[in-house]
């Protein structure tokens, strides 16, 4: 069978598995939502509308946050894997912060920066950059020094081993970072806008069945955040495919 | 054009710090084609990365008084750049040394000839065989019309056809005042290509041979010489 379909066809299992289960009531239905009732749900989501404007709001937090993250994060991850005496004062620190769930820091930033987007986008920025730090940093500084050097022996300058080696040498991380922060900003958006304060959001569409009770609906919600990640990552996988052919071979 | 003095390099071996060079002197003439023999270990590759700039973790003087330096490596894979086509890797060479690109097309025209190239050199390093590999790093050495050529091991991965081809390129290339440091474990394959032999021993390492082609009578039988000393000594280690 070709490779392709084999997703698909899992995919299709694990759905029809589910029904049946509602099928043959293996669940309390008042807390379980069949794939139908999801699929009818979704269609009354999509003539409401509003769930675009969830999609919009947490696509939103999460893109500027990201966008923001690697703004700082990449220059100091390539500064930090560059310079190993740099990266021997601050590898710790970096591990260190990477071990704090970036949530813990939301109150902090609720009383500081108060409970809009700003506090949110905060919080996700900080669990971005860590990662983003961390892992271009790690990557850079793990690769063989030798083509640096043999490049510097052949007369390149600094700006060109930047351009032509340690640009290419960070790709690779640079894309398993954003991977990374990617699904670490978008469970940490989500969660924000469950918490305080969000008007829109796929977060406070969750959080609101806690209020209607509506059981398809939350199904429907928790399928398009994954749906989001799925598509976000995949798009990445693309460009590292694209643009880190040398990696494969 | 190339003079060592007093050096001193040491290495890790088995968590202890052990001499390889202590007041080591070395000296090659502007125009010289020296072969550096030796068993593994000698401090051949060491020698070769200290003159080309590579290595900078020793104590001691280097004095080199040559406009360009190109270094064969021994691993022609961690020294390319795997991101980019084997075109753009030589004639980065060029780039780095602030000379002119459109020469160097015409040169990469040139080389392309003499090493009769068969392969797209739009390809990238990685699509290459190992052979492949080394003539293009043999040509990213000659593309910036180098004083001194420093060779590590650039045979190795070549059939018999291909380095009888490689050294009457290096001999027409570096015919007159050129400068030649040649790494070997067989003077078999290079006696043709030098003028000088040097045999390194010991540890730390001292000359143990130092054998010149001015010395004999002719070229025969210097060439002779290299192959008795360097089969009887390393070729029948390997």
């Amino acid at each position: 069978m070709n490779a392709k379909y084999k997703p698909i066809i899992g995919i299709i299992g694990l759905i029809v598995i589910w029904q049946l289960a509602a099928w043959l009531k293996l669940f309390n239905l008042i807390y379980f939502a069949s794939p139908i009732e999801v699929f009818k749900e979704a269609i009354i989501m999509v003539q409401d509308g509003h769930i675009f404007s969830d999609i919009f709001f947490t696509l939103y937090r999460l893109l500027l946050s990201v966008i923001i993250a690697t703004i700082f994060g990449l220059p100091i991850g390539l500064l930090l894997g560059c310079f190993s005496q740099t990266y021997h004062y601050f590898g710790e620190v970096l591990d260190f912060l990477r071990s704090i769930p970036p949530i813990v820091i939301y109150p902090l930033l609720l009383i500081v920066l108060g409970p809009g987007d700003i506090s949110r986008i905060g919080v996700a920025i900080f669990g971005a950059i860590v990662v983003l730090i961390l892992i271009i940093s790690k990557g850079l500084f793990q690769q063989s020094p030798l083509r640096k050097k043999f490049f510097k022996a052949m007369g390149a300058n600094q700006l060109q081993i930047l351009k032509h080696v340690v640009w290419y040498e960070a790709l690779p991380h640079i894309i398993i970072a954003l991977r990374t922060a990617i699904s670490l900003s978008l469970i940490i958006v989500v969660v924000t806008e469950m918490l305080v304060g969000a008007k829109y959001g796929l977060g406070v569409r969750v959080q609101n069945v806690q209020i209607t009770a509506n059981i398809p609906d939350l199904f429907a919600t928790i399928i398009i955040i994954g749906f989001i990640g799925v598509l976000l990552n995949k798009i990445l996988i693309s460009i590292d495919k694209k643009f880190v052919f040398w990696r494969a071979n | 054009m190339i003079k060592i003095v007093n050096l001193n390099k040491k290495f890790n071996h088995n968590r202890k710090r052990k001499d390889i060079f202590s007041d080591f002197d070395f000296s090659v003439n502007k125009g010289e084609s020296v072969g550096l023999f030796g068993p593994n270990g000698s401090g051949k590759t060491t020698l070769l990365n200290i003159i080309s700039g590579l290595d900078s973790d020793f104590d001691g003087q280097v004095k080199i008084s040559a406009k360009r330096i190109a270094y064969v490596h021994q691993d022609p894979e961690a020294t390319l750049a795997p991101w980019f086509s084997c075109e753009k890797n030589i004639l980065l060479a060029r780039e780095f040394h602030g000379l002119d690109e459109n020469i160097g097309k015409e040169l990469l025209k040139k080389l392309s000839e003499e090493f009769r190239i068969n392969f797209s050199l739009e390809q990238y390093p990685f699509s290459l065989s190992g052979g492949q590999r080394q003539i293009i790093t043999l040509m990213r050495a000659l593309i910036i019309e180098p004083d001194v050529i420093l060779l590590d091991e650039p045979f190795s991965a070549l059939d018999i056809e291909k380095r009888t081809d490689v050294l009457r390129i290096l001999v027409k290339h570096f015919g007159e005042g050129k400068t030649i440091i040649i790494c070997s474990h067989r003077g078999e394959e290079v006696k043709s290509l030098i003028n000088r032999a040097v045999i390194f021993g010991g540890r730390p390492t001292n000359i143990e041979n130092n054998i010149l082609v001015k010395d004999f009578n002719s070229r025969e039988q210097f060439e002779d010489a290299v192959s008795k000393i360097t089969f009887k000594k390393y070729e029948c280690e390997v």
